[in-house]
């Protein structure tokens, strides 16, 4: 191949630079694309074909084939015909070792009786010792490309969302017609366009007229997006398309569909070899890069196209023989590692022609298959023998070549003689393969595309799918129309992962004094979607201030509900089991709410602050599930009753410990003695400056103050009860030491210590049930649960072992699991390994034992149904 | 800037103005602005950002570019229910903004120095089926300003942001969470956006990346003030 001075409309001449191919300096010139300038350098071989290792060369030109990928700087499976050169661009040939010059796999080749169709279902398994031992290497062997290591850093792709009013997919003759028609009209319109240049094959047929026409659509307000493929049409419909760096989600009113036609390879011997050319891929070559790709050509015309093409040799200097394949069939190509000739004609009376390179010049077939994944039937067109595009969804067009304005005239699915025929060439499916495979049964176009991985390669078809198709008929002996065609699928251009993880976000929530735990060197942990602190230094060191002294934990991210109405106590009354009606003004209850299976979902409080507004909390994990359960019941029963999720209005602290009503009579007027504000008690007024809702609850087991007031307040109180706090000793504390707290007041967490079958009786919160009052969520299964009992109980136990049994080991009976441990830790306070377990109801009796399973160890446990620490609740309530 | 506003930067926090704790309200990205060099003052019991750098080059680029400021501390109030007979009793002087997202549901958007008045007002005439509440620190506010605003909407959203006419208002995810935007009628390009005050540090952070190709500017009260904004 040479460059000549015809053509070459995209290219500077006068600007040259190199690119490295593997260790080889490569001369370029500006504007060449990776595949011209190694054509222009006279390299054949662009990679190793991905099965047999078999020489591959530049095929189409148009980023439709996967012949031609190589790795860029790192980045695999770079198609080198459609990306441009860059200054000392390091390319490197793929799916070769020790290089695609002379690559040793192509052994494969040789054996390739040995790998049929599916052959990896088939051999390498027995013995069975064997198929662990060739897995890896297969899978060593197989896949394209190699991402990098360590991953380089890439660049940040974006999420776009824009909304035109016409859509337009492709940026060729019609495409830019229909286009500038739209926005002449006065509508938003957008253009897509795959390749980085516009025009489709008048760029190379008529550059002045494509030209005219950019310009046209450009004046009338077309925002053109080049280099953009779009490569899924779904449900909305949702073009997604792929940018350099960009990932589109277009909604548009009207999508015109101006996709063009695609240029169809033909079935014979060796017609992988680096040499066969599309008609396409020699015109491209020529006129937009001027670059000759073979000096003695025949070129197998099956249409106008082969004959302009063949014009364009002989005017680039090259010597041209066209051939009529209806008269003279090719038979193969012939050459070891590129042509170097070409048989044709038939096996009893064939003629063998010497050429460098061989030109298959047609035919075209509809580029349907965003159409059909759109939703647009397709129907078999007999005089074209093509697929067109029948009925289209509504706000949907298709125009120029892929609504059939050209004709196409396949050849012969399959020549008559021996050697390697290649129906796909992504996949190196053979035409041996696809008998094989349909003698075994695969008879339809899914199944055997499923068997031989046939279309299912970097070209999703683009080059194979016809002749896929009509071999499939021959093979069954069906009709072309009989035969199915795949469902059309995206992504049906390759993209990189990368575009496709475009704007993935991970919304995390914060509390509004999440700033102070960061300057107290807290670890935080997930907990559902927040942040949270797990420690600021050793747990049991919190925990000994929160026994001891007092200690504050930032509980902010529980779920937290204002609930008013004349209804809202009825509505209170129906989510849950426990008493509302009764609730007095000021005071707080403990209540779960049950599903009608009687399932504990959430529990948390309720506080009455007048006579129709309550002040209810959940849990930080259950707040979504519940604020949707809560306003789903109330829209069901047409209550008067209003829910508003304050969640993140409300900053809220647990002040926990014997000093901690020291604390707040520093911060507070309000008298926060026990007799003014006990156990269960709230109080409203100045805390710090800040309005403040205080509830005196523990989930800790010591006197304590939930303390909740408007979030922007936070750090400030925050602020302030750490410093009131600083004579008494104050710790903050984390959910870590939050856990051992709880659990040594055998106070569960719905979640971990209950599951998607635990109801009030077995969690032991049948206390709570209140059968006295009108219907509510889980009555009638807790009536039975009643009256028969419970199968399973959780119940707390004690371990004498240096381990504490990690939550999640098996409790066992007999030798049989039978019951699970869901909470377990160390409490310093009780010198002993304190947890919660579910265990068969007859083991739910004070002083039983059982044992624990976990890791190959057994540990004994003894059952203790009341709180570990402070049973009678005396520290709780003081 | 009212007689009570005192001025602090991020070399001079507000913990160190003062020997004793003033009630101070802060926006859930109160440290950001630190981080990012303002010059915070105190205003109405909030600590608000004024200018990160120099005014006229955030004046600059909410007339001609993309700005980003944080309006958390707007007082607002979620009605919900009888919307009408709760704004009835508002002055329309008092609301600098109102965004009605449904027949029953709006937030009306004061001066924070207002709030407690028109809070007043609307609970005390909203009909027996409506709820008025103190959103305030609910909703994080940030308003987007300048002609790259609908740029920066097409990294954001996935709804239609030509539907956002001056005035109206549209409910919708914004970056994968709960969202009021407000078209401002403004002679400026203002999007305001409320979203749930404990994303506030996640979506400030996820606003700004997705706006990097856009050059914007963290801006302050003082630019926004100049260019009309209230």
């Amino acid at each position: 191949m040479t460059r000549v001075p015809q053509g070459g409309a995209l290219i500077d001449r006068a600007t040259s630079l190199s690119i490295t191919l593997d260790d080889r300096r490569i001369p370029a010139l500006e504007g060449d694309t990776i595949g011209s300038a190694l054509a222009a350098a006279g390299v054949m071989i662009t990679g190793r074909s991905f099965k047999y290792h078999r020489p591959r060369g530049l095929y189409c030109m148009t980023g439709a084939c996967g012949n031609c990928l190589v790795t860029v700087d790192g980045e695999p499976n770079v198609r080198a015909c459609t990306r441009q050169v860059a200054r000392d661009m390091r390319v490197t040939r793929q799916n070769a070792w020790p290089g695609a010059e002379h690559d040793l796999l192509r052994t494969f080749d040789r054996f390739s009786g040995a790998l049929p169709a599916g052959f990896y279902y088939k051999i390498f398994h027995k013995p069975q010792f064997v198929w662990p031992l060739v897995e890896p290497i297969v899978r060593r062997v197989a896949g394209l490309g190699r991402l990098p290591k360590p991953p380089s850093p890439g660049q940040h792709a974006e999420r776009l969302t824009v909304f035109p009013d016409v859509l337009v997919i492709g940026g060729g003759r019609a495409g830019l017609t229909a286009a500038a028609e739209a926005a002449g009209a006065g509508r938003r319109t957008m253009l897509l366009e795959q390749r980085a240049e516009l025009g489709g094959r008048l760029r190379t047929q008529d550059p002045v007229a494509a030209e005219r026409l950019r310009q046209a659509a450009h004046a009338a307000g077309v925002q053109i997006v080049a280099s953009t493929p779009a490569f899924g049409v779904f449900e909305g419909p949702l073009v997604a398309a792929a940018g350099p760096h960009t990932l589109w989600r277009i909604r548009a009113g009207q999508i015109i569909f101006a996709t063009g036609s695609l240029e169809q390879g033909s079935v014979f011997t060796n017609n992988d070899l680096p040499g066969v050319m599309l008609s396409e891929a020699v015109d491209r070559l020529l006129a937009l890069y001027g670059v000759r790709p073979g000096v003695k050509a025949v070129v197998v015309a099956y249409g106008s196209q082969g004959r302009d093409t063949a014009a364009a040799l002989e005017q680039a200097g090259a010597h041209v023989t066209v051939v009529d394949p209806a008269r003279q069939p090719v038979l193969s190509a012939m050459g070891q590692r590129r042509v170097q000739g070409v048989l044709l004609g038939t096996k009893e009376a064939s003629t063998k022609l010497d050429c460098d390179l061989l030109v298959l010049a047609g035919p075209r077939v509809p580029a349907t298959s965003l159409l059909a994944q759109a939703g647009a039937r397709l129907r078999y067109e007999a005089s074209l023998e093509a697929y067109l595009p029948d009925e289209l969804p509504d706000g949907m067009r298709a125009v120029g070549s892929v609504a059939g304005g050209e004709a196409s005239i396949l050849p012969a699915p399959t020549s008559p003689s021996d050697g390697k025929q290649f129906v796909c060439q992504c996949m190196d499916v053979t035409v041996k393969e696809m008998r094989q495979a349909v003698n075994e049964g695969f008879d339809s176009t899914e199944l055997l595309k499923r068997y031989t991985t046939l279309t299912m390669g970097p070209c999703q078809g683009k080059a194979c799918l016809m002749s896929s198709l009509r071999l499939c008929a021959e093979l069954t002996d069906r009709p072309l129309p009989q035969v199915d065609r795949p469902t059309a699928r995206p992504p049906w251009t390759p993209i990189p992962l990368g575009v496709l993880a475009a704007g993935h976000l991970v919304p995390r929530k914060e509390t509004a004094i999440h700033q102070r735990h960061l300057e107290a060197g807290a670890e935080f942990m997930w907990a559902g979607d927040w942040q949270r602190p797990h420690h600021y230094r050793d747990p049991r060191l919190e925990c000994e201030a929160v026994h001891q002294r007092v200690g504050l934990i930032d509980v902010s991210s529980l779920g937290k509900f204002r609930i008013a109405g004349s209804q809202a106590v009825t509505l209170l009354e129906r989510l849950y089991p426990s008493k509302f009606a009764d609730l007095k003004i000021g005071r707080v209850r403990y209540g779960a709410m049950l599903n009608d299976q009687g399932v504990i979902l959430d529990d948390g409080t309720v506080c009455r602050l007048g006579d129709e507004e309550f002040f209810v909390t959940v849990t930080t994990g259950g707040t979504s599930a519940m604020d949707q359960w809560i306003k789903w019941w109330l829209a069901d029963w047409a209550l008067d009753a209003r829910v508003i999720n304050v969640s993140g209005g409300y900053a809220a602290v647990n002040l926990a410990g014997p000093r901690s009503r020291e604390v707040m009579q520093r911060l507070t007027n309000m008298d926060v003695s026990k007799e003014a504000l006990p156990y269960l008690m709230s109080a409203r007024g100045d805390l710090a400056g800040a309005p403040a809702l205080i509830l005196r609850i523990g989930f800790v087991g010591e006197l304590s103050y939930e303390i909740h007031v408007p979030s922007a307040y936070g750090q400030h109180v925050w602020d302030a009860i750490m410093e009131a706090g600083r004579d008494f000793g104050i710790e903050p504390f984390g959910l870590e030491a939050q856990r051992i707290l709880r659990l040594e007041k055998q106070h569960i967490i719905v979640g971990q210590d209950t599951d998607a079958l635990s109801d009030p009786y077995g969690a032991g919160l049948q206390w709570m049930v209140k059968f006295d009052k009108a219907d509510f969520l889980g009555r009638r299964s807790l009536e039975e649960t009643r009256d028969h009992g419970t199968s399973e109980r959780l119940v707390g136990f004690t371990v004498d072992a240096a381990e504490v049994p990690p939550e999640g080991s098996a409790v066992v009976d007999a030798g049989r699991p039978v019951g699970r441990v869901c909470s377990s830790r160390r409490s310093d306070v009780m010198k002993t390994v304190v947890g919660m377990a579910w265990v068969p109801a007859p083991l739910a009796e004070d002083g039983k034992t059982f044992e624990i399973a976990y890791n190959g160890h057994r540990a004994s446990a003894r059952v203790v149904l009341k709180p570990f620490y402070d049973p009678e609740g005396t520290r709780l309530r003081s | 800037m009212s007689d009570t506003t005192e001025t602090m930067t991020a070399d001079r926090p507000l913990s160190e103005a003062s020997s004793r704790p003033m009630p101070v309200m802060r926006s859930p990205i109160s440290a950001r602005h630190h981080q990012q060099g303002a010059t915070l003052s105190i205003e109405d019991g909030w600590e608000v950002p004024r200018h990160y750098q120099d005014t006229e080059r955030e004046r600059a680029a909410i007339r001609n570019g993309l700005a980003i400021a944080d309006i958390t501390a707007r007082g607002k109030i979620d009605i919900r229910g009888d919307v009408d007979s709760a704004l009835a009793s508002l002055p329309q002087a008092r609301a600098a903004a109102l965004a009605r997202v449904s027949r029953s549901w709006a937030l009306v958007l004061t001066p924070s120095v207002g709030l407690a008045d028109g809070l007043r007002l609307m609970a005390g005439s909203a009909s027996q089926d409506t709820m008025v509440t103190d959103a305030t620190s609910i909703y994080a506010g940030f308003a987007l300003l300048g002609p790259r605003v609908p740029d920066l909407l097409s990294r954001l959203i996935t709804t239609d942001p030509s539907a956002l006419r001056h005035g109206s208002c549209l409910a919708t995810q914004l970056l994968r969470l709960p969202a009021i935007l407000l078209r401002r009628e403004l002679p400026l390009m203002v999007v305001e956006t409320y979203l749930p005050s404990e994303y506030a540090n996640y979506a400030w952070e996820a606003i700004f990346k997705a706006a990097h190709p856009l050059g914007p500017e963290p801006v302050g009260l003082d630019a926004l003030h100049a260019e009309g904004w209230r």
